[in-house]
């Protein structure tokens, strides 16, 4: 049996026969995860607890206990999210040794929906990069093509979930760390609007875009992770309130007007990637949905914003690691408290955390916020404003979610810049707070996947996954790179 | 807008951030490569918009206005360093 051949559901019927039990998943979760170990997708593999966790789960399987969706199943949490008793390094040296004292939220939610946490997803550090490279405990490759990287920054949480080892994993999304890794590793990741799902337990990068969000290896299964996790939460004062998310209103029939924002073609999009795209939009045309070009223009300083904001944010949140309160200490001699602050971070903080943290001090400082920091948040405004338009014309926008193809490991890592291009099609969605979806619709010659983007206007989940069940009907059979 | 060596030390001592010396140019081409990207955005007349610093569909969301505890034993537990309830640091003062 393997578990990538196998959705959520089937798992749960299997499961409700007793034709498997939560061990047997288990095992088989854990055998997976170690005959691809080679792909470094996983900090921390939790065997003992996962199976005496398993264990108990039985327990209530055999005493005939109601088994809800999730039930049994094994997934993985990106590290950046806190865990109870289960180390939680943000992919940092400054963290190497830190054990989780709380679960987050969502990983409350799922332990109560009855999930089995087999491990801690690797990722870039403090979840800063697009590739996976940027992580203390080295980069994670892609399953696909092991010379080549998975995306990031939800690195690890991508390639296990493609890669077999897990039925579903959580990753989080700043400005494109769950749909960019899910496009370069062929699965779908979902990105929820900013605030349907509590971020209580997630360690912070940019709190005014930071969201978590699934990895599933379908749309359907993505939906039913989505429904576990949403909802308010009182620990997360951005966390709306009521129930803004229901799985019955998903429904793969229901025709849309799709927006195609030109900018989405502009120059530097690999042309395999176009073909792909254009493609699946006369398939969608043809299949009734009706489809319209549209313009945003300030999605050409998307990019811009991103990258003075998030610094900001970043530079502030990070002040919290000191390398005294959690994790390890550092151990050189020092002057004094100051003298050790200092030292302990520049050991424990890793290359890119450090440019975004001298950035974010810069754009922050008295003579530059105005000029850069306050303009950037007014740019912001524009975005948001673009969108709000665009969405009284169309139900849904659809382009690509990567202009390249999984791209070589070192090719970008040296060059931040180049790696921040990456994300040019992604980050409008965060600055805006607006939910997407990155589906796979088809591999390139080189046998790399291709992955769609959906957008849609805030709290329109339901349609956004009824158009993602559509793309992959229309897409047809999809299957996994296991044990390549 | 370029930073030089020296404003990349000075900031390097406000984010309490050791730079080692063979790091320090990398992280000056890099910083300012970054500035170069987000230049654009002085281009842009935003005199008459307002900043979105925050997103927020619901607004003035607020709940009641109740304590909870958090169990700090946990958190006690896990600092690296402490005597009985309280962290151990490196000495505050110099000398």
């Amino acid at each position: 049996m393997l578990i990538a051949d196998h959705s959520i559901k089937q798992l749960n019927k299997l499961l409700k026969a007793k034709e498997v039990s939560v061990t047997e998943l288990t095992q088989l979760s854990l055998q997976e995860i170690e005959s691809s170990a080679d792909l470094n997708a996983f900090i921390t593999v939790n065997k003992d607890q996962a199976l005496a966790r398993a264990r108990e789960l039985d327990k209530k399987l055999l005493e005939g206990e109601n088994i809800n969706p999730l039930f049994g199943l094994p997934v993985g949490i990106k590290d950046t999210i806190m865990t109870e008793g289960i180390r939680t390094t943000a992919a940092s040296q400054i963290l190497s040794d830190y054990i989780g004292v709380y679960d987050a939220t969502t990983v409350a939610k799922l332990k109560a929906a009855g999930v089995v946490i087999v491990g801690k997803n690797n990722c870039d550090e403090f979840a800063m990069g697009g590739s996976g490279e940027y992580s203390a405990f080295g980069p994670t490759f892609n399953p696909w093509d092991k010379e080549r990287v998975p995306g990031g920054s939800s690195s690890g949480s991508a390639v296990a979930v493609a890669a077999g080892s897990i039925v579903f994993s959580l990753g989080s999304d700043t400005g494109g760390s769950i749909r960019q890794p899910a496009a370069f590793c062929g699965v779908v990741g979902l990105k929820p609007t900013y605030g349907l799902v509590s971020r209580y337990g997630l360690i912070a990068m940019a709190s005014s875009f930071d969201v978590i969000g699934p990895f599933a290896r379908t749309v359907e299964d993505a939906a039913l992770v989505l429904s576990a996790i949403a909802g308010h939460d009182r620990h997360d004062a951005t966390s709306l309130s009521g129930s803004l998310f229901a799985l019955d209103k998903i429904n793969p029939e229901k025709k849309f007007t799709i927006g195609i924002p030109v900018q989405y073609f502009s120059k530097g999009l690999a042309s395999e990637i176009e073909n792909a795209i254009r493609k699946m939009i006369d398939k969608l045309a043809n299949a009734g949905h009706k489809v319209v070009e549209v313009s945003l223009p300030s999605l050409d300083y998307a990019l811009a914003v991103y990258y003075v904001i998030v610094p900001a944010e970043v530079s502030s949140n990070l002040a919290k690691f000191d390398g005294l309160r959690y994790g390890r200490r550092f151990a050189g001699k020092v002057d004094d408290i100051i003298d050790y602050y200092i030292k302990a971070r520049g050991e424990g903080l890793g290359e890119e955390a450090k440019r975004r943290i001298l950035l974010g001090t810069f754009i922050l400082s008295a003579g530059y916020i105005d000029k850069y920091y306050i303009q950037a948040q007014k740019a912001r405004t524009k975005i948001k404003q673009d969108f709000d338009k665009i969405f009284q014309e169309v139900d849904l926008l659809i382009g690509p979610t990567t202009p390249t193809l999984p791209f070589a490991i070192g090719e970008k890592s040296n060059d931040p810049v180049q790696m921040y291009l990456s994300d040019v099609y992604t980050v409008a969605v965060n600055i805006a707070g607006l939910p997407a979806l990155s589906v796979p619709i088809a591999l390139s010659q080189n046998n790399l996947p291709i992955g769609m983007q959906i957008i849609g206007p805030a709290l329109s989940e339901d349609k956004m996954l009824s158009l993602g069940r559509a793309i992959e009907a229309l897409r047809g059979e999809w299957s996994f790179p296991i044990n390549k | 807008m370029s930073l030089d060596l020296d404003q990349i030390k000075h900031l390097s001592k406000l984010a309490r951030l050791e730079i080692s010396g063979d790091e320090i140019e990398k992280l000056q081409t890099d910083i300012n490569a970054v500035l170069e990207l987000v230049a654009k955005l002085q281009s842009l007349d935003l005199s008459e918009v307002e900043p979105t610093f925050y997103l927020d569909y619901q607004q003035g969301l607020l709940r009641a206005d109740e304590p909870q505890l958090f169990d700090s034993g946990a958190i006690i537990e896990s600092m690296p360093d402490r005597k009985d309830n309280l962290l151990r640091t490196p000495k505050v003062f110099k000398g």
